[in-house]
């Protein structure tokens, strides 16, 4: 470990070879540029958004973003590569933290950057040969930029403009890290693309950006997830993943990510889906101080259908707000979104969707359900739905549930002797069941686990 | 001489302030088969909730309950559970999204239970669903969600014989189940009082009709009216109330 920067904030574990100074400006964004060594159209993009965000204001709805310090930020962190050898040599204040939180043994290699000789390299590299084999393209977001420049260019930005929001904006000029993936036409991917086997970049970062292609008739899943909590030491997470979804294709993006209780989460997410392609949001958040996330479906062919899983749990001092937004804007299109929350410890949790059916989407149908489930008297949850359809040929069902934890559910199991807090995790895993059946094995287990931390002294 | 399984002495509950017990006293030995009856709102299921702990029941007076030779109002419900009170309830509750399955391993494991292997115990449960008459898709239902009365009593009977309790308190298990229903009742109950090895099991069948008296030989019958035991005997009090009905007892 050569010129490595430690961070002197609560970030503890992480080491840097290079740091941006705090705060932002024209030359943090030309010195990231610069040391990723981009196309001058990447700098020139980068200028472009900073000077967009500068002009642009803040979201006045949601929730209350003026706590933060924009200027309190290290707008780029250049990991150290590989810093460990082996597992061996990570210390055990990091191994530790792995071990008590149970997150599974590749996973907690990979995230203590162990290199070289571990399994999950292997198994990388070993699918890199397979999908290489398709023509699949799995890299990170800055190996990408420089492997297939053309094809970045040409789908950079197409979904989420560059001036979309202020804080895509923001991710636009200083993103780094992310992934690449192209899918071409006709190929199928059997086993999910999962971040955290791409070992070579730097993914976990604060302003990632996640570009897909999804050719005609391909198919892929793409899986993000971390479940340490120590997945971002930083105060902000704004990440822009845009996703295109053509004839035909199906592409499944799913997130189970547990954030940092300090953690600001503002993520812009967005398909635009053509003719009989399927996009699929499965998307599971837990931890973080505020979140706001709305996955976004453009279905711009006939019959794109456009689909949005959701999990959102709230605890103490936490303010999840989260959704989905469904834009038809071709005939025959269809949509649904499954909002799944859960409101404890005082913690609040609001669903705020869209769906607009537009004059052109005739025929088109949508349907919205939102289960909330609170704890106690001191959580809050809210549901802010708006529907906007401008055909008379059109459908939207809306089907909101609010239920508290159910008293008598709770004196039926612990009267077979399950503790107060066994009864609990159970009827709260049995509320979340219908999402979590859709994750990959192993996301299962894992947020089955985060869950159950989650829960711990939680009924007193 | 058995030793006393239950002791209840001078039990007053209320329930949102209103008084549904009034100082019952009843002891019942290891191994008894114990029948209590009475009409609707007589107190039956109120004796079986206070006993299983549920906090909406308030024991009021200098009411004392021993079980096992614990004092009972100091153990919360789940405490109760494993210290092997159980009680079939009348109304059990559903919990959409929770297997069976994966109910009965946490029940199991919470009660001291050793799993081995998944495919082990997933057969033992097979067993005992076939036992009870249950079918094997029921496994992977939600726990009583969907089920018919019928099912959730027979349901209700196999957590019964995967607990093997101390006291078990079978609370109107006899309503909605035909006549094989109440054979397989009468066939548990006679098989858990006496285990081939191990303790047996003591049974409190909370009941309004003698149809399950008939199946099932019973050590002691007891009855409520009004919240008070108002008559305590043998089997030929079931005889007494067949003919004169309960009013004769308020």
């Amino acid at each position: 470990m050569q010129n490595s920067t430690k961070l002197d904030d609560n970030s503890g574990t992480s080491d840097y070879s290079y740091v941006a100074p705090k705060g932002l400006s024209k030359s943090v964004v030309r010195e990231i540029s610069n040391r990723k060594n981009e196309p001058k159209w990447m700098l020139e993009y980068r200028l472009a958004a900073l000077e967009l965000f500068n002009q642009m204001n803040l979201p006045t709805w949601g929730a209350d973003l003026s706590e933060i310090q924009w200027d309190d930020i290290h707008y780029y962190l250049k990991p150290v590569d590989k810093p460990y050898k082996s597992w061996d040599d990570v210390p055990d204040s990091l191994r530790n933290v792995f071990e008590a939180i149970g997150v599974p043994e590749a996973e907690r290699k990979y995230l203590a950057g162990v290199g070289g000789q571990y399994d999950s390299e292997v198994i990388y590299h070993s699918l890199q040969k397979t999908l290489a084999k398709k023509g699949v393209v799995f890299l990170s977001m800055d190996e990408g930029l420089k492997q297939y420049p053309e094809i970045v260019k040409k789908n950079w930005g197409k979904v989420v403009a560059i001036g979309d929001n202020k804080l895509a904006a923001l991710n636009s000029a200083v993103w780094s890290g992310g992934s690449f993936i192209y899918i071409p036409k006709g190929v199928v991917v059997d086993l999910p693309l999962q971040a955290y086997f791409r070992i070579n970049g730097e993914n976990a970062g604060q302003f990632e950006r996640t570009l897909i292609v999804a050719d005609e008739r391909s198919s892929v899943h793409y899986v993000e997830g971390c479940s340490a909590p120590a997945y971002s030491s930083a105060s902000l997470h704004a990440a822009v993943v845009e996703v295109i979804v053509k004839i035909g294709a199906r592409v499944r993006y799913t997130t189970v990510q547990n954030w940092y209780k300090t953690v600001y989460n503002l993520v812009t997410k967005r398909a635009r889906v053509e003719s009989d392609g399927r996009m699929e949001w499965i998307d599971c958040n837990l931890g973080s101080k505020l979140t706001m996330k709305y996955p976004a479906c453009l279905l711009v062919g006939e019959r794109a259908h456009g689909e949005m899983l959701s999990i959102a749990v709230a605890s103490n001092g936490q303010q999840i707000d989260a959704g989905a937004k469904m834009i038809h804007l071709a005939p025959n299109t269809t949509s649904r979104i499954t909002s799944k929350s859960i409101s404890r410890n005082g913690g609040r949790s609001s669903y705020r969707g869209m769906v607009t059916i537009t004059p052109q989407a005739k025929r088109s149908r949508s349907k919205v359900m939102c289960d909330a489930l609170i704890m106690d008297p001191q959580s809050r949850s809210d549901t802010y739905p708006t529907n906007r359809i401008m055909t008379g040929e059109a459908t939207i069902e809306h089907e909101a549930y609010v239920s508290k934890i159910g008293e008598e559910q709770l004196t039926y199991l612990m009267s077979r002797g399950l503790s107060a807090h066994q009864a609990e995790t159970l009827i709260v895993r049995g509320f979340l069941e219908p999402v979590i059946k859709e994750l990959p094995m192993e996301y299962a287990v894992e947020l089955n686990r985060l869950i159950k931390m989650e829960m711990v002294g939680s009924v007193g | 001489m058995k030793s006393m399984i239950l002791s209840v002495r001078k039990l007053s509950v209320s329930v949102a302030d209103k008084a549904v017990l009034n100082e019952i006293d009843l002891e019942i030995a290891q191994t008894e088969v114990v029948a209590l009856m009475g009409a609707n709102g007589s107190g039956k299921t109120s004796f079986a909730q206070v006993l299983m702990g549920n906090p909406n029941y308030q024991i009021t007076g200098d009411s004392t309950i021993q079980f096992d030779r614990k004092d009972l109002s100091s153990l919360s419900v789940d405490e109760r559970a494993r210290a092997g009170l159980f009680v079939a309830w009348q109304n059990p509750v559903s919990i959409s999204g929770v297997s069976i399955l994966s109910f009965l391993r946490v029940m199991h494991e919470a009660n001291g239970g050793k799993i081995e292997t998944l495919v082990g115990f997933r057969n033992k449960v097979k067993e005992l669903l076939h036992r009870v008459g249950l079918s094997d898709d029921v496994l992977n239902r939600s726990l009583n969600e969907g089920f018919s009365g019928g099912e959730k009593k027979r349901f209700e009977l196999l957590q019964l014989l995967l607990l093997k309790p101390k006291l078990a308190i079978l609370d109107e298990i006899d309503s909605g189940v035909d006549i094989d229903g109440l054979r397989l009742i009468s066939e548990i109950v006679n098989e858990m009082r006496n285990p081939f090895a191990g303790e047996g099991t003591t049974f409190i069948l909370i009941t309004h009709y003698k149809r399950l008296l008939d199946y099932i030989l019973v050590d002691k019958v007891v009855i409520f009216a009004n919240g008070k035991v108002a008559a305590k005997g043998g089997s030929e009090l079931v005889e007494k109330i067949e003919k004169v009905g309960y009013a004769k007892f308020d």
